[in-house]
C-alpha cells in the first residue's frame, strides 16, 4: 500500500510545521505535498522535515480556497491513494490511522459531520474535511469541485455526494479511535483568508447583526456553508446540521433528501484551471496558473 | 523574558517529534532540553529541527524516571524560567500559552488540579472521560522561575521506581516556599496531550517491569469480580496502585523541608553545540 498525504496551506505553516511532524513518521506514507498557496512566509524550510516532503509553491493569490490546491497537489500524486488532510490535523503517533481505516473496494473514507460535543468538538468535530480514497478515482472524478472557491467549506461534502454518486459507499473516520486530531483554534481562523471574508463583514454590517468575537466568525461560516450549500448537492444524511434547521429553511438547499446507495448527480466536475509545474528541486516546485 | 523547556523521554520519540515542533514555534522559547533517557531509537536527530534543540543522552539506564532526567536537563538551563512539559504535551500555535499564563518570582503554574475540575465551567458529566484525554494528563506541567525551581532542589530524585507522583510532590514544596499557585487555564486550549493507552504511562517502569505479579493479579481480580478484561482497566489500576505507593512514602508532612537534595551527580560532556552525553558519577 502506498499513500500520498496531500494538504493546501495559506499562512498556517506553525500547525503544518507540527501536523507534518506526525505525518512523515507513517512508513504508510510515501510523499507529502502541500501546496503552499501564496503565504506570506516561505514555508520551504519544512523539506527538512523529511525527503517525503514535497512542496508546490503558488504564487499572485490574494485569497485561500480549498479545491484549487488540492487538486494542483493531487496532480503530482505517485501513490495508489490519497489522504487528503488539513494543515493543522495531527496524525495520532500512538495510533495509527491506517490500521483503523482501510479504503475497501467502492468505498471511500470521510470525516463525519455528526455535531460532537465537549472537547471532542474541538479535537475531532473538524477532522471533517478528512478524504482518504483511491487516487484513481480522485482523479476520475475530477477531483474538489474547483467552482467552490469564493465561500469557506463545503468543498468536502460536494465531493462527499459525487463520489456517492459515483457509485462508492462512504464509510465515516472513526474518530473515536483516536488516530487523527484537530489542533483547536478560532473561528476567525477559519475564514479569514477566503475571498467572501470581506464582502459577509460588510453585509453583516449593512444589516446592523451585532455580533460579538467568535460568535462573529461562526454566523460567517454559516453563511459560507448556506451560499454553497445553495447551490451544490448535499446528502441529507450526511449533515446532521439538517436536523437544527426547520422545513421552511431546508427548502433553500439543494438536497439529496434518501441516501439509500444510490444518489443520481453528475460525478463528474471538470476543473477550471490548468497549471505549469516547474520543478525546482527534489522537493520544491513551482505552479502558475496557465 | 527568556525561557528553557525541559522535557524527559524514555522511547517517546514519535510523539516528541509532534510536540517539539509545536515547542519551537514560540519566539518566547529560547531553548528547548530533552534528557533521551536511554530510547531505544536514540532521538537526537530531532537537533536539525532547530537550533534551540538541546539533546542529553543517558545511556545505559534500563528504566524510566522523571526526577533525575528533568532535574538533569535543568542543570544546562540558562534562561530565567523553565517550562517542564511531557513528550508528549503539544503546544497551540493558535493559542499563545505565554499570553495566558504569566509568573513571576512570587508564583508557579501547573497542571495539578485538585478540584479535578479541569476547566472554568463546570463540564457536562456525559463529557468528562473527554477531558481525560486531552487535558488530564497535563498533569504534570510545571512553569516557574529557574532561580524557585533550584531553591527547592528541583524534583525529588528518590522518586524513581514507581511511575508519577513527583509532580504533585514538588507542586506542594513549592507551596511550602511561600509561592502562589497559577492554574492552567485548560478552557484556553494552549496546551493539550496526545491521547494514548494507560500503558504508556507505566509500562518503562521499574516497578512495573519487575513486579508483573501485581498485573497479574489485577487481571485475575477483575475478570472473576467485574468480569472484565480490559488491558486500559488493568493499566488504570497499576498507575493507580504506583500513586498510591508513591504518596505513602513520599507524602509531605507539616515539617518537611520544602528543599530536597540531588540523589545523582553527572559528568556532563558536550559532544556538538546542540549533543550532550551524561554518565552518572559513582557515589
Amino acid at each position: 500500500m502506498s499513500v500520498s498525504i496531500i494538504t493546501a496551506c495559506k499562512n498556517r505553516s506553525k500547525a503544518l510545521a507540527i501536523s507534518m511532524a506526525s505525518w512523515m513518521q507513517l512508513d504508510e506514507v510515501d510523499e507529502i505535498i502541500v501546496t503552499n498557496w501564496n503565504s506570506d512566509s516561505s514555508i520551504d524550510h519544512l523539506t527538512i522535515l523529511s525527503e517525503k516532503v514535497k512542496i508546490i509553491n503558488v504564487k499572485d493569490e490574494l485569497y485561500f480556497n480549498q479545491p484549487q490546491p488540492l487538486n494542483l497537489a493531487a496532480s503530482l500524486v505517485k501513490s495508489e491513494y490519497i489522504l487528503k488532510l488539513d494543515c493543522d490535523h495531527i496524525l495520532n503517533p500512538y495510533f495509527n490511522f491506517f490500521e483503523f481505516h482501510t479504503v475497501k473496494e467502492n468505498s471511500f473514507i470521510t470525516g463525519s459531520n455528526k455535531l460532537l460535543k465537549g472537547m471532542d468538538f474541538h479535537f475531532l468535530h473538524s477532522l471533517w474535511g478528512l478524504l482518504y480514497v483511491k487516487t484513481e478515482t480522485f482523479k476520475k472524478l475530477g477531483g474538489y469541485n474547483e467552482n467552490m472557491g469564493k465561500y469557506y467549506a463545503v468543498e468536502d461534502d460536494e465531493f462527499a455526494v459525487r463520489l456517492i454518486s459515483y457509485g462508492l459507499n462512504p464509510i465515516l473516520i472513526d474518530a473515536q479511535k483516536l488516530s487523527a486530531l484537530h489542533i483547536p483554534h478560532s473561528n476567525e481562523d477559519r475564514v479569514k483568508n477566503f475571498e467572501s471574508f470581506e464582502s459577509i463583514t460588510k453585509i453583516l454590517s449593512e444589516f446592523g447583526k451585532d455580533f460579538l468575537g467568535d460568535d462573529l466568525y461562526l454566523y460567517m461560516i454559516k453563511l459560507c456553508k448556506d451560499k454553497n450549500h445553495n447551490v451544490y448537492p448535499i446528502s441529507a444524511s450526511m449533515l446532521e446540521i439538517l436536523d437544527l434547521l426547520d422545513e421552511s429553511e431546508k427548502k433553500f438547499f439543494n438536497i439529496v433528501e434518501k441516501f439509500d446507495g444510490k444518489i443520481d448527480v453528475d460525478w463528474y466536475s471538470k476543473p477550471i484551471y490548468k497549471w505549469e509545474v516547474t520543478q525546482i528541486n527534489d522537493q520544491i516546485y513551482e505552479a502558475v496558473k496557465i | 523574558m527568556s525561557i528553557s523547556i525541559i522535557s524527559a523521554c524514555k522511547n517517546r520519540g514519535q510523539a516528541l517529534t509532534v510536540s517539539i515542533s509545536s515547542w519551537i514555534q514560540f519566539d518566547e522559547v529560547d531553548e528547548v532540553i530533552v534528557t533521551d533517557w536511554n530510547s531505544d531509537i536514540p532521538v537526537d536527530h530531532l537537533t536539525r529541527l532547530d537550533s534551540r534543540i538541546k539533546i542529553i543522552t543517558v545511556p545505559e539506564e534500563p528504566y524510566f524516571n522523571q526526577p533525575q532526567p528533568l532535574n538533569l536537563a535543568a542543570s544546562l538551563v540558562k534562561s530565567d524560567y523553565i517550562l517542564k512539559l511531557d513528550s508528549d504535551t503539544v503546544m497551540n500555535p493558535y493559542f499563545n500559552f505565554f499570553d495566558h499564563h504569566i509568573i513571576d518570582d512570587q508564583s508557579f503554574l501547573t497542571g495539578t488540579d485538585e478540584s479535578w475540575h479541569f476547566t472554568n465551567t463546570k463540564p457536562n458529566p456525559k463529557h468528562v472521560y473527554q477531558i481525560y484525554r486531552y487535558l488530564k494528563p497535563l498533569w504534570g506541567t510545571l512553569y516557574v522561575t529557574r532561580d524557585n525551581y533550584f531553591k527547592i532542589g528541583g524534583y525529588n530524585e528518590n522518586m524513581n521506581k514507581f511511575a508519577a507522583w513527583e509532580d504533585t510532590e514538588i507542586y506542594e514544596r513549592f507551596l511550602m516556599l511561600g509561592l502562589k499557585h497559577v492554574n492552567i487555564k485548560f478552557n484556553e486550549k494552549t496546551l493539550f496531550s496526545l491521547p494514548h493507552l494507560t500503558k504508556k504511562r507505566v509500562e518503562e517502569f521499574q516497578a512495573y517491569k519487575e513486579n508483573k505479579y501485581l498485573e497479574l493479579r489485577i487481571r485475575e481480580h477483575i475478570k472473576k469480580y467485574n468480569n472484565v478484561d480490559d488491558d486500559n482497566i488493568v493499566h488504570k489500576l497499576i498507575l493507580e496502585k504506583h500513586n498510591r505507593i508513591n504518596y505513602k512514602k513520599f507524602k509531605l508532612k507539616e515539617n518537611s523541608d520544602y528543599c530536597v537534595q540531588p540523589v545523582v551527580k553527572w559528568d556532563i560532556e558536550q559532544i556538538s553545540d546542540q549533543r550532550y552525553i551524561a554518565h552518572k558519577i559513582a557515589q
